[in-house]
């Protein structure tokens, strides 16, 4: 039996690769911007969340405007605490030791990854861990390459860089769909997602669409169990 | 110079201990919320809306060609299980309209 960090470590592999290149963009993104070589290095250890990181990169200038930086990293990370609450059935055996050291490298990507395999199979935390090793090693390398290299991509829009990571979460949450379940929910999280988008500066609209959704398909089940009994 | 430099430093250690926070603290969190039936079903249906609200703007923004690419691509994944094959089909989609139309 291959072990839970292999297991997590090679099913990743596949959108660490387009991970990899939302990172060279990134890369090169910080190099026009004055982050430098060792700074980046460290926001990609220390923080290791994409999209915060790409707010840190395009909020970057001096002075440092430090609330606004650090307000926008906590907006867009909020999700966070709900990919947290996702993962209470996976941590169910773990010792608070445990759960506390293997959470810093959950990110967008192991987490959906890992979610889809427990809906398979029985899994540990160690998936998600071995996960988490596979994307901070091709995100390192990405973003540390788009920065040392960036002149060579002239033109990221017509390879179409930015939709990459569009395309993953589109065939993420495909495996999501849980039948009919899903519709309503789904629909309205979309609607509510725009509308926030729309009205309300920053990334509030993820956790506003998310939270919705996620109300409406409780109350849909809720009501649903009610009859059968 | 230096004190920019030192300040970035601080800045961006406070952003992973926000953060790591946030993470650490979704989980301690979800472990109380989750002996509840109504709360679990809301943890269990939270990543497709979430993943959802996140894409629904960018493909807004992108118009039609981001919607039948994301579309594709979304029933490719659920077809084949694949998501390499649904990310080449879906980025041809959309590199073909940005580059042919």
């Amino acid at each position: 039996m291959k072990s839970n960090f292999i297991k997590g470590f090679s099913a990743t592999i596949p959108i660490a690769i387009s991970v990899a290149a939302y990172g060279l963009v990134l890369g090169v993104l910080a190099y026009s911007k004055g982050v430098t070589f060792f700074e980046l290095l460290l926001m990609d250890v220390v923080t290791f969340a994409g999209s915060a990181q790409f707010l840190m990169v395009e909020l970057w200038k001096d002075p440092l405007p430090i609330t606004e930086m650090l307000f926008a990293v906590f907006a867009i990370n909020l999700r966070y605490l709900l990919i947290g609450a996702s993962l209470t059935p996976l941590f169910k055996k773990s010792s608070l030791f445990e759960k506390a050291a293997l959470m810093h490298l959950v990110a967008d990507e192991n987490w959906a990854v890992t979610l889809s395999r427990l809906k398979k199979e029985k899994i540990s935390p160690y998936f998600l861990f071995g996960g988490g090793i596979c994307l901070v090693i091709f995100w390192l390398i990405s973003t540390l390459a788009g920065h040392t290299f960036g002149f060579i991509i002239s033109d990221p829009y017509s390879v179409a860089l930015d939709f990459v990571i569009i395309i993953i979460f589109t065939a993420l949450i495909a495996s999501f769909y849980d039948g009919k379940d899903s519709v309503l929910p789904w629909f309205v999280a979309a609607i509510f997602a725009y509308l926030s988008f729309l009205f309300i500066p920053g990334k509030w609209y993820i956790v506003i669409g998310g939270l919705s959704g996620a109300i409406v398909y409780s109350i849909e089940k809720h009501f649903r169990e009610d009859k059968s009994e | 110079m230096n004190d920019f430099d030192m300040l970035a430093i601080v800045i961006i250690i406070l952003a992973g201990i926000i953060t790591y926070s946030l993470r650490f603290g979704g989980l301690l969190v979800g472990d109380m919320l989750s002996k509840h039936k109504f709360v679990e079903n809301l943890i269990k249906a939270l990543p497709g809306t979430l993943l959802l609200s996140f894409i629904v703007p960018s493909i807004v923004s992108e118009g039609i060609p981001g919607a039948i690419s994301a579309l594709v691509a979304g029933v490719v994944a659920k077809k084949t299980n694949n998501v390499l094959v649904a990310l080449i089909i879906g980025m041809a989609i959309i590199i073909m309209f940005r580059n042919l139309l």
